[in-house]
């Protein structure tokens, strides 16, 4: 019955033989029915030719008269190949696409990590619209914790078009000294000594004194001299010793910068030329859907739209590039225009690099030059002055 | 008063041997007859069909009737009569 079934209706004199011949030979006929001098039931569409050859066989006259089930639904397709084409054709897409990847999911918080992932593979040839079961998932994963130091495991798994990266980020060690050279605690700055405040090491130089760049503040080699009197003569015996000089030393030092604005300065003008250009997404792929890319200079705004059905974001969509044409030009600017600029510098300067000082004076020097301005500030900081400098011990 | 035999060698064997004709009817829609040696007749208003030992008439309104496996068919529709002749009075009057 798999392939639907058949009615008949034959015609003949009396059915008796018929039906003996049906029950003897045991062909399974349905809603067998004796109607004004016909008979009409249903068979399996597998007992069709069968059939036939028992009514030739047995003088009797047998009509097709419907066709039931898949019977039906191929003669159906049979007259229509076009629709039939559209099913194979579907069904083959349907094949096709639910063996692509689409996107990736990296089950991870760190974007560190997504991005070495998303490069490991790109360079394993693992990009959206990959054919999936050519993926060797053990390959990738050993090549995901080779490349990949912050993971101590990787783990691919398949959700229907897309890819899951599960991993495991290796817990960082408690940061600490690697190394236990000595050190010593050396000036960076010109300026005096205000306060001190020393772990490890011995103190060369006191809070009060003043120090030039390179000076030892704090000294890594520790020197004790211990003096002694045997028979009557000095013994004096001289141990090194030496540590890794810790702690924090602060003063007060002048630094001084220059900001120099000069009075022509080169800026972007934009244009009234404004463009859209057009691109389809298929999987990776931008495919353009215009001619010619304008030329010139352009800031480019671009929004991308996928197709969707029913909630579902699939791998085809427009991405439209909105450019807006612009050009250079030189402004020149008065004096006060240029002293503002150096100023905003200056500002700049300060908010990026001496947040962690205190600033207890700041002189502003203006100097006006053929080419520009230039301003000399002399920033007077406290903090912290000094840093740590290795050094081997001599053999 | 003659006396009849409570158990029957031959009735045991056949039924032992489910050689009985056994019918079952559903409601007045459906009947199953089992051990169907032959259809005889089957039209909208009356099926015959011959057992081992009966002749098996049906009557009612559009009766339609199938033949699934070996000695073994189902009449479907509306059962009004439930006929059983005899092989032996059958053929007496034939």
């Amino acid at each position: 019955m798999i392939w639907g079934s058949v009615d008949f209706k034959v015609f003949g004199d009396g059915y008796a033989r018929l039906l003996k011949e049906i029950s003897r030979r045991n062909v399974p006929a349905r809603d067998i029915c004796e109607k004004d001098s016909y008979l009409f039931f249903r068979l399996s569409a597998e007992y069709r030719k069968y059939f036939e050859r028992l009514c030739e066989e047995l003088n009797y006259e047998c009509e097709l008269t419907e066709f039931h089930g898949a019977v039906k639904l191929l003669r159906f397709i049979k007259k229509r190949a076009g629709i039939a084409a559209g099913i194979v054709f579907t069904c083959g897409m349907l094949t096709f696409l639910s063996n692509i990847a689409v996107s990736f999911e990296v089950l991870s918080d760190d974007e560190v990590i997504c991005e070495k992932i998303y490069d490991v593979l790109e360079a394993e040839k693992i990009t959206p619209g990959c054919w999936i079961p050519d993926l060797d998932y053990p390959v990738i994963e050993r090549a995901l914790q080779k490349h990949i130091d912050e993971i101590s495991w990787a783990g691919i798994t398949r959700q229907g078009n897309r890819l899951i990266i599960d991993v495991v980020e290796n817990i960082p060690e408690p940061k600490g000294f690697k190394t236990r050279l000595p050190s010593n605690l050396v000036a960076c700055e010109n300026g005096v000594i205000e306060e001190l405040d020393i772990l490890d090491g011995q103190v060369k130089i006191g809070v009060g004194s003043g120090v030039t760049k390179g000076d030892i503040v704090v000294g890594g080699e520790i020197v004790t001299v211990k003096t002694s009197w045997d028979t009557g003569a000095e013994v004096t015996e001289t141990n090194i010793s030496y540590a890794r000089s810790m702690g924090s030393v602060k003063g007060t030092f002048e630094r001084v910068m220059t900001f120099t604005q000069p009075f022509e300065e080169r800026c972007e003008k934009l244009l009234d030329n404004e463009q859209t250009v057009t691109y389809l997404n298929f999987f990776s792929a931008d495919i353009p859907l215009f001619a010619k890319m304008p030329k010139g200079y352009y800031k480019s705004t671009s929004e991308c739209e996928r197709l969707k059905i029913l909630g579902a974001e699939l791998p085809i969509g427009t991405t439209k590039v909105n450019l807006q044409e612009y050009d250079f030009s030189t402004k020149i600017l008065t004096e006060e225009q240029a002293l503002e600029l150096a100023s905003d510098k200056a500002y700049n300067y300060e908010q990026n690099f001496l947040t962690d000082y205190e600033i207890k004076d700041r002189k502003a020097e203006k100097k006006v030059t053929d080419s520009g301005v230039e301003l000399t500030v002399t920033y007077t900081l406290y903090g912290e002055m000094c840093k740590e400098a290795e050094f081997f011990i001599s053999k | 008063m003659k006396r009849f035999p409570i158990l029957s060698f031959f009735g045991l064997t056949k039924e032992l041997l489910y050689l009985k004709s056994y019918i079952r009817i559903a409601d007045n829609s459906s009947a199953l007859v089992e051990n169907c040696r032959r259809i005889c007749e089957c039209t909208e208003v009356c099926v015959r069909v011959l057992t081992g030992e009966f002749e098996v008439e049906i009557w009612g309104g559009g009766l339609k009737l199938s033949n699934y496996s070996e000695n073994c068919v189902e009449i479907k529709g509306r059962i009004e009569q439930v006929k059983l002749t005899s092989k032996r009075i059958r053929e007496r009057n034939e």
